[in-house]
């Protein structure tokens, strides 16, 4: 299933891209549905919403300054 | 004169064409299994001033090209028949790329951006007739990273032809590792550039 992580700031972004690197994510504009400060965002696959939180969370950098989503503009959780 | 191009990649086809044409041969068949190929070939043929003609063949189709003229218009139609996919190609854009980064300053932003734009670029509905690379921006075509790749793969299959300059390859040692585009040089990119309505360069 595909994730979208979606953040506040540019360097939790970057940071995030290497941290979940083995996930070959693909880091995309922020869509426009979806209001955001940081105009980029990672997308990822999870077998599930509990391993995308998980793997979101692992993000040092991206605790409170970033936001999952569903493919498309579901909010899932604030990480 | 024919050629058998089966099971051969991009840019193979191609080559083994223009050096056949080059040498001075006025009428050659070549058979290929992929329709870039066929597209690809299509254009060599209206550039040289030769007739193309196109039958689908079993596994692929068969390209012949021929002294008469070009007909460019009449091709289309025959590969719209044939099963090729003619999908308008763009507004008629060409989108330069001298270096492996979007603007100057911090590098990392640079190449993270150049990844954005060329994903952003690939999902539009009107994608570039041409893409160039040179200097640097040759390094994305040769890139490690599936994201570059993938995003320049797709706009190949929305009918965007890659450039790619063949002496920045060789200046960066890169040759061989090319994974997308076909290989150019300095007067193919720049009379894309010039045949286009406008010219981005990012």
């Amino acid at each position: 299933m595909r994730y979208l992580l979606v953040f506040d700031s540019t360097h939790a972004a970057l940071a995030a891209q290497d941290v979940l690197a083995h996930l070959s994510p693909r880091l995309i504009p922020t869509p426009r549905e979806i209001q955001a400060d940081c105009g980029m965002a990672l997308r990822f696959r999870a077998a599930d919403e509990a391993e995308a939180i998980s793997l979101a969370q692992s993000v040092e950098e991206a605790r409170g300054q970033a936001h999952l989503y569903a493919d498309g503009s579901t909010l899932l959780a604030n990480i | 004169m024919n050629i058998n191009a089966f099971g051969k990649p991009c840019p193979m086809p191609l080559v083994m064409a223009k050096k056949e044409i080059d040498a001075g041969c006025k009428d050659l068949t070549i058979a290929v299994d992929n329709d870039t190929a066929v597209k690809n070939l299509t254009r060599l043929g209206s550039k040289t001033g030769l007739a193309v003609s196109v039958n689908k063949i079993e596994g692929g189709w068969q390209v012949n090209l021929s002294e008469g003229g070009s007909n460019t218009e009449r091709s289309v139609e025959t590969l719209a028949y044939l099963g090729v996919d003619v999908s308008v190609s763009g507004s008629g854009y060409a989108v330069f790329i001298g270096k492996d980064h979007v603007g100057e300053g911090d590098p990392a932003l640079g190449y993270n951006l150049m990844k954005m734009a060329l994903y952003t670029l690939s999902e539009s509905d009107v994608v570039p007739v041409s893409l160039l690379f040179m200097n640097s921006g040759v390094k994305l075509a040769a890139s490690d990273e599936a994201q570059v790749v993938e995003s320049i793969e797709a706009l190949i299959d929305k009918g965007t032809e890659v450039l790619v300059c063949g002496t920045c390859l060789d200046f960066y040692h890169i040759k061989d590792a090319l994974k997308v585009g076909d290989i150019s040089n300095m007067y193919d990119i720049l009379e894309r550039m010039q045949e286009a309505s406008k010219v981005i360069s990012l």
